[in-house]
């Protein structure tokens, strides 16, 4: 009987919505065994760069990998996932059940399920980023992961369903279709309005702060620069005045480069400083202070 | 070469911390392309008394803001030429230790002791 799948398996690709579809529209690359998820067809081709670990390879603990990664380089603790979404270690830990619900525990194995965010990539993400891919691991599959050796055949589906080919979102391959059919739902509706939150949370912290550490380092390497091609090109040559603004610029580049924050602060508060005085005097702050 | 030690050693240390340390790295290096540029025309100003290059006002925060647009054009492609060629630098530097002392006493070496010379024989 032909019924509407009940799974939004990959909710920011939008070929998940479509629940009448086989596979995303692409049988070539996907099949559908279960009825519930994609999972990568046997003959599709999987680059090398794109396995985890490589052809056989030592693997790694993807989960570790997240939360480790994410840890360190993320100050808002969030796990970011392949789409680019993200969501709070701790928010995770918090509403993710020690054992299923519904009265069906599968008994101690499954107590370690743990949740990668979810799965998928856009293509301009690299293939390293495909380590922090998505699937549900148990136990055995977790282990097999640590143990390494050779990558176990749902590995590399696993992994090939989560990377990225040819500039576009990728598949997510969920492991267990049962397990994913009663997770799904309620992970899809909190993950993706988690995500709203901590997408904000993301652009704020790290694309800002990336373009305001390229505005703070190119001011202060502007004014550093214009200080010493004044001070060895004019008429008066180099002066007292030179030495203080190049001092003052140089610690701020250092400051910016150590403690973007406070380097952005030093360095606006002493350009908007500079230029009031600048407008009232007639000179700059070292000026007033050498020679008033 | 002085160049890309320079610019690899920054990115080492400024990568820890900044959300952008190649920009950084790239700040420093053109940084210090400007005084081993402005040297010779320093040294030159200061035995022979010639002036080449052109100061674009007498007022020294105008001048300073006359020259910035030159220099963040240069601050542009020095970052994205470097930028380009990161891997071959990480490929040049790769199992050798970068931050080390004698490393680091090339780098602000070279940039320091131009800019202190050029200033002991400039100031008046």
């Amino acid at each position: 009987m032909l019924s509407k799948d009940p799974i939004v398996q990959a909710p920011a690709f939008s070929q998940s919505y479509n629940g009448y579809a086989y596979a995303w529209n692409n049988p070539l690359k996907y099949n559908d065994p279960s009825g519930y998820a994609n999972a990568l067809s046997q003959d599709a081709y999987i680059p090398y760069e794109d396995r985890r670990g490589g052809w056989g390879g030592p693997v790694y603990d993807p989960m570790s990998e997240v939360f480790s990664r994410s840890w360190s380089r993320n100050p808002h603790n969030t796990v970011t996932s392949l789409a680019g979404y993200s969501m709070s270690y701790n928010w995770i830990r918090a509403w993710w059940p020690s054992t299923p619900p519904d009265g069906d525990n599968p008994g101690p194995e499954s107590s370690n399920l743990l949740p990668t965010s979810h799965v998928g990539l856009f293509g301009l993400q690299s293939a390293y980023q495909a380590n922090l891919g998505v699937t549900f691991f148990n136990r055995p599959q977790r282990e097999a992961f640590a143990q390494g050796g050779g990558t176990p055949d749902w590995v590399n589906r696993t992994i090939g369903a989560t990377s990225a080919t040819n500039g576009y979102f990728q598949a997510g391959y969920l492991n267990d279709a049962k397990q994913t059919y009663k997770y799904a739902q309620r992970i899809n509706g909190k993950v993706r309005s988690a995500n709203t939150i901590t997408r904000a949370n993301r652009i704020s912290s790290l694309s800002s702060a990336k373009n305001l550490s390229r505005v703070g380092g190119g001011l202060t390497f502007l004014a550093a620069g214009a200080t010493v091609y004044d001070g060895l090109t004019g008429e008066a040559g180099w002066q007292n005045h030179h030495t203080a603004d190049l001092a003052v610029t140089g610690a701020i580049y250092l400051t910016a480069a150590s403690f973007p924050v406070v380097g952005w602060i030093a360095g606006g508060l002493y350009f908007a400083a500079d230029l009031t005085t600048q407008y009232y005097t007639g000179k700059s702050i070292t000026q007033n202070l050498f020679n008033p | 070469m002085i160049y890309k030690l320079t610019y690899y050693f920054i990115y080492l240390l400024a990568k820890k911390r900044n959300p952008d340390p190649l920009f950084y790295s790239a700040g420093v290096v053109a940084f210090m392309q400007l005084i081993h540029f402005l040297f010779p025309f320093v040294l030159v100003r200061a035995f022979f008394d010639i002036r080449i290059l052109p100061t674009f006002s007498d007022t020294y925060f105008i001048n300073k803001l006359m020259v910035m647009p030159f220099l963040l054009i240069w601050l542009i492609i020095v970052h994205w030429r470097y930028k380009k060629h990161l891997k071959e630098i990480e490929e040049k530097f790769s199992g050798k230790k970068v931050i080390t002392l004698r490393n680091g006493l090339i780098v602000f070496g070279s940039l320091i002791i131009p800019l202190v010379i050029s200033i002991l024989l400039l100031t008046n």
